[in-house]
């Protein structure tokens, strides 16, 4: 993006981050042009829709709510429209640093790797262990002995997708676009780098994940990742 | 029950398990009710392979009669029909995101070209 070379999309998934999304729209437009952004409202019904419109930043709002993982496909859709050669995701729950994004795309630049992920825990092997990092931690590891390719922080949201691999990305049956998008990408010879982040606390509403979801998560993740090895994932043909 | 039934009944469920699974490939069924599906299939499986467990699960209830074959085909057609809306259900969804996404690029169009044609000095790239 700042390189004349590489065009980019940065994509951020909204719904119901009315509270969080001024101040992480401010820190966006700061550093990044506007017309490299594209939020995308997932049917939000509190005021984020609002907030867009007044910053008069790009996005496309969904009539209704059709969770992450469609989010994340319609701002992959719309880089493939673009024509763009990557597009980075962002959430817009304020915990992650735009710092970290712009390093994110600074790898991109300077090695073209197919898919760069952030990662909470890579080289902070010594932090505290919570529950929910545990079994993040545990995750990461199954997918990566799944993926061929070592993984430290496996639901990180902040991660960035090359073009040449945004159709495999439709193509993957997906539950939430992390596992099952790294061992699909991996098996389609994607190559993955992974690049320690720090994520701030969040500051007001409420995770998307909780005690019930960590139960079926992992679950219903497996099952997408088992079906999709299954399956011989398709390339774009080069033109 | 004797081998060959137990061989015919757990041919019998792999087509539902096939079925499910091309459905789940191609996107006719979400994985939440797919993991449902699964463990359905699943604990039939387990239930044929373990004449033990149905005569416990039959002497927990009261020494209730294991499945007769007509209960066990009308509960096996039902599946199938459940299986089927199911299947019907979720396309119906996958069809409905893709109007909803082709709607949201739609209205961003309507938006910019509205935006443009009100204020053209401004929306100038």
């Amino acid at each position: 993006m700042n390189s004349e070379k590489s065009t980019g999309l940065i994509a951020i998934p909204v719904y119901n981050e009315a509270k969080n999304l001024q101040s992480v729209l401010d820190k966006l437009i700061a550093v990044f042009p506007r017309e490299n952004l594209l939020f995308i409202d997932d049917g939000s019904s509190d005021t984020s829709r609002s907030i867009l419109e007044q910053a008069a930043v790009p996005f496309v709002s969904h009539p209704v709510n059709l969770g992450y993982v469609d989010a994340l496909r319609t701002a992959i859709t719309a880089a493939r429209q673009q024509s763009v050669d990557f597009v980075a995701f962002i959430d817009s729950d304020g915990q992650h640093r735009i710092e970290d994004l712009q390093r994110i795309i600074a790898e991109f630049q300077r090695t073209k790797a197919d898919m760069i992920l952030g990662s909470r825990y890579r080289n902070r092997e010594h932090e505290k262990t919570t529950m929910r990092s545990a079994g993040t931690r545990v995750f990461s590891w199954l997918t990566s002995q799944l993926a061929g390719v070592e993984v430290s922080d496996v639901t990180c949201g902040l991660k960035l997708i090359s073009s040449r691999f945004f159709s495999p990305t439709l193509n993957l049956l997906a539950e939430d676009m992390h596992a099952e998008c790294i061992i699909g990408l991996s098996r389609a010879g994607a190559r993955i780098v992974e690049i320690p982040i720090t994520v701030e606390p969040r500051q007001t509403g409420i995770s998307m994940y909780h005690p019930i979801k960590a139960i079926l998560y992992p679950t219903r993740t497996l099952l997408c990742v088992f079906i999709n090895m299954l399956f011989k994932p398709q390339l774009d043909k080069p033109e | 029950m004797i081998l060959q039934s137990r061989i015919l009944f757990a041919l019998i469920l792999a087509i539902p398990l096939i079925w499910l699974i091309a459905s789940i490939r191609r996107q006719r069924i979400s994985t939440g009710q797919a993991v449902f599906w699964f463990g359905l299939m699943l604990g039939a499986e387990i239930l044929i392979w373990s004449p033990a467990l149905v005569d416990f699960v039959g002497s927990f209830w009261g020494d209730l009669v294991p499945v007769s074959w007509i209960t066990f085909l009308g509960l096996t057609a039902l599946i199938f029909y459940l299986l089927y809306m199911t299947i019907v259900l979720n396309r119906l969804r996958h069809q409905l995101t893709e109007l909803v996404r082709s709607v949201a690029f739609l209205e961003k169009e309507i938006r910019l070209s509205r935006d443009k044609s009100t204020s053209p000095a401004e929306n100038t790239p």
